[in-house]
């Protein structure tokens, strides 16, 4: 089936109630989990994901695309209208689109982004269009192997990647690898780690798994932090009017495009893929702009080029799951839960065995952006007045909405014990800078792990040697040993792509040395500048950012690597 | 707009006072604790995993994989132990409460989702459900009457019973209180 043959069908998919339904709640919801500051994507769409065991698989995957879309708009708006980055891949918008808002300009701030964020998602989806299918027939040639290279590889690069200590990012691939295992053994039968329970012998559920690592354990985050940040939230600011002019439009051309290209390129590597490309991007339009002395002070490209870096990066790091079915963060892993739990296994066979999933996906987030900005420029002073809503009554509603859903998801008893257990385990591992994606990706990814290894052993009879005897084999090593030891470079010296990026504790919640969510945000600047984001103290100042760096925070340079980093 | 940024600096205030207490980077004492635990439960999962059988390097059996993965978690174990010696002691700051106010809401909120997850076995979904909302109010110190909370803990229980009931067809345990009923 060629490129256009397939999307053809998959508008089709798309197009059908059921799914444009899913689409819909599933912007909706992204874009409310997106603005209310502290619950991530992960955490947002961990809460929704038993809903997604109710709808056909396409509808299931497409509710959580669109989540994952919703956020990332959800995120912008607070980041501009508050300086509160509700996601950590809008921490770069706060930088000008805050100033923009101050001056009363926060309407063609957001809309530059909605605006931004659709041309350039637009665009991605054509690439992804292109690129998944040729990426899918590599992987059809993949044995045992090269699956083994590729899930475990993956997930290592994944566990590195983030930052962090080493121990910091194994450690919890190795539990989530060992959770992955309870429940029969695929090859013999036998019974592991199941204690004697039987609610156990069918494996861990990943319901719990994923709500009570994201969905509890930020709840938890939020209760530890529940003082701060109220008060920014107590007086909605004013949007003013919407439609940005149109030299704003013409500055904004040039970074939407660069940032797309950015963006898509970063997206199909593991890791906070999305975060990186927003920091590189400022990066590159501060050192192209002529009005470099209008950064920091609300320069339109600072937050144009950034913002179409995410949105595109959003979209390419869809190609991994659906080509070889490998997530590279923790949304991506629950769009590849939702899949597995309804029966459907991703990889290269899947646009073979079931092309109307591949491509109603990839459809699907044509529609999506489209959703996205028919959603967020009306409904802009909705979203704001939802800032309104008081923490302290959220919490609750979403903790008891979350022990619904893991019991409805299942009907076992168990899982209830598993999320309140695993949220506590999110917590603490947040909490000292532990990363927590690999731990889920380690519980999806763990049999298919363990099936290739023992498939490859017995394969290559006991040899080690079959893991890198072929080139596609020899080629993912290298290139998971590069990756590691660039990135392991990248943090010794404190570049851009690495040094800036804010440490995180989960999807939601940033953290820069050792501070928490909501709290101050601190990036380090090439030219030494330290830009201090807080979400209760705005700059003092209108002018170089390098100017508001508030008490407790510190530069990086003077500080040891960020402890740790999640996932978009 | 000045309202609002008085109000940012109180905020700031307090956030700084919190921030002293929300230290990331694990302390010796937790990275001792943690490398025993670790250790400790590698040294379990492998004892447990050789019971499943090892098989052959050629035929690896059920335990093989998670023996590997407590190797690992034996290396990660030492790792944070030897980590932990080269740590230089935390002092803690004086006129600092032993437990700071994030950390005790937390320990309070964990209490509460404990006592939850015993009361849906014991009292079932819909008591155990409205008693733990009433409880995470208090502890977030919603701003509500106690009426208030409570009425709000009992309309958002029913409201999500009803919607989850109706969208996955699933009846709701009611505990042992549910086998009288």
């Amino acid at each position: 089936m060629s490129p256009i043959d397939g999307l053809l069908l998959g508008l089709e998919v798309a197009f059908q109630p059921q799914n444009l339904l899913a689409a819909f709640i599933g912007v909706l919801v992204g874009t409310v989990v997106g603005v209310l500051p502290g619950l991530g994507p992960t955490a947002g769409a961990a809460i929704l994901f038993p809903i997604t065991l109710t709808m056909d698989p396409v509808a299931g995957v497409i509710l959580i695309a669109g989540i994952y879309y919703g956020t990332m708009y959800g995120g912008s708006t607070t980041a501009i209208l508050l300086n509160i980055p509700g996601e950590s891949s809008a921490i770069v918008s706060t930088f000008e689109g805050y100033p923009m808002a101050r001056q009363g300009r926060g309407g063609p701030a957001l809309a530059t982004v909605a605006l931004g964020s659709f041309f350039t998602g637009t665009l991605t989806v054509i690439l992804v269009t292109f690129f998944t299918p040729e990426v899918a027939r590599f992987g059809l040639m993949f044995g045992p192997p090269e699956y083994f290279a590729l899930t475990f590889g993956g997930l290592l690069l994944l566990a590195r990647v983030m930052g962090g200590s080493l121990v910091g990012g194994l450690l919890p691939m190795l539990v989530g690898l060992l959770l992955g295992t309870i429940g029969g053994d695929p090859t013999s039968g036998i019974m592991r780690f199941t204690f004697g329970e039987v609610e156990l012998t069918r494996g861990i559920s990943l319901v719990p798994v994923a709500i009570g690592l994201f969905g509890v354990a930020e709840l938890l985050r939020i209760t530890y932090a529940s003082s701060r940040g109220a008060e920014a939230m107590a007086t909605p600011p004013k949007v003013g009017r919407i439609m940005p002019s149109r030299d704003d439009l013409r500055r904004s051309l040039g970074p939407w495009a660069r940032g797309g290209i950015l963006g898509f390129v970063f997206g199909l590597l593991p890791g906070p893929s999305g975060t990186l490309s927003t920091f590189v991007s400022y990066r590159v339009e501060k050192s192209l702009s002529k009005r470099k002395h209008m950064f920091g002070k609300g320069a339109i490209e600072g937050l144009s080029g950034p913002e179409a870096a995410n949105n595109a990066a959003a979209t390419s790091s869809v190609i991994p799951i659906l080509a070889f079915g490998i997530p590279f963060s923790s949304t991506l892993a629950l769009m590849l839960a939702a899949l597995i739990a309804q029966g459907v296994q991703p990889g290269p066979q899947i646009a073979v065995t079931h092309p109307e999933i591949f491509w109603g996906v990839i459809a699907s987030m044509y529609i999506g952006n489209v959703m996205c900005l028919v959603l967020n420029l009306p409904l802009v002073r909705i979203w704001v007045k939802l800032l309104q809503v008081p923490t302290q009554l959220l919490f609750p509603a979403v903790m008891i909405l979350a022990a619904y859903g893991a019991y409805a998801a299942s009907g076992i008893m168990i899982d209830l014990v598993i999320l309140v257990g695993l949220g506590f385990v999110g917590y603490l591992f947040g909490k000292i800078g532990f990363q927590i994606a690999p731990l889920l990706v380690g519980v999806i990814l763990g049999p298919m792990v363990e099936n290739n290894f023992v498939a490859s052993m017995t394969l290559g009879r006991g040899d080690f040697g079959i893991f890198w005897a072929s080139t596609p084999s020899k080629v993912m090593w290298g290139m998971v040993i590069v990756i590691i030891l660039l990135a392991a470079v990248a943090r010794r010296f404190n570049m851009a792509a690495a040094g800036v990026a804010p440490a995180h504790t989960s999807d939601g919640a940033v953290t820069v040395n050792g501070q928490d969510d909501s709290g101050d945000r601190a990036v380090n600047d090439e030219d030494d500048e330290t830009v201090a984001v807080s979400a209760t103290r705005q700059p003092q100042s209108d002018g170089d950012p390098g100017d508001v760096s508030p008490p407790g925070n510190r530069p990086l340079e003077d500080s040891p690597p960020p402890p740790g980093e999640d996932s978009r | 707009m000045a309202h609002h940024d008085t109000a940012h600096e109180q905020g700031t205030e307090a956030m700084l006072n919190d921030l002293s207490e929300d230290a990331s980077a694990p302390s010796r004492t937790t990275l001792l604790l943690m490398g025993a635990v670790v250790i400790g439960v590698a040294v379990a999962v492998f004892v447990t995993a050789r019971g499943y059988g090892l098989g052959e390097l050629q035929h690896p059996g059920p335990g093989s994989f998670p023996a590997l993965i407590a190797a690992g978690m034996g290396i990660m174990g030492v790792l944070l132990l030897a980590q932990a010696a080269v740590e230089n002691p935390r002092r803690r700051p004086a006129n600092t409460p032993l437990i700071a106010a994030g950390t005790r809401r937390v320990l309070f909120m964990g209490a509460v989702l404990t006592v939850y997850v015993v009361g849906l076995y014991t009292v079932g979904f819909t008591i155990s459900s409205v008693l733990a909302t009433l409880a995470m109010t208090h502890v977030l110190d919603a701003k509500l009457s106690w009426l208030g909370r409570a009425t709000y803990s009992v309309v958002l229980v029913l409201i999500v019973e009803l919607v989850m009931t109706a969208v996955f067809s699933v009846r709701f345990p009611g505990g042992l209180v549910g086998i009288f009923l």
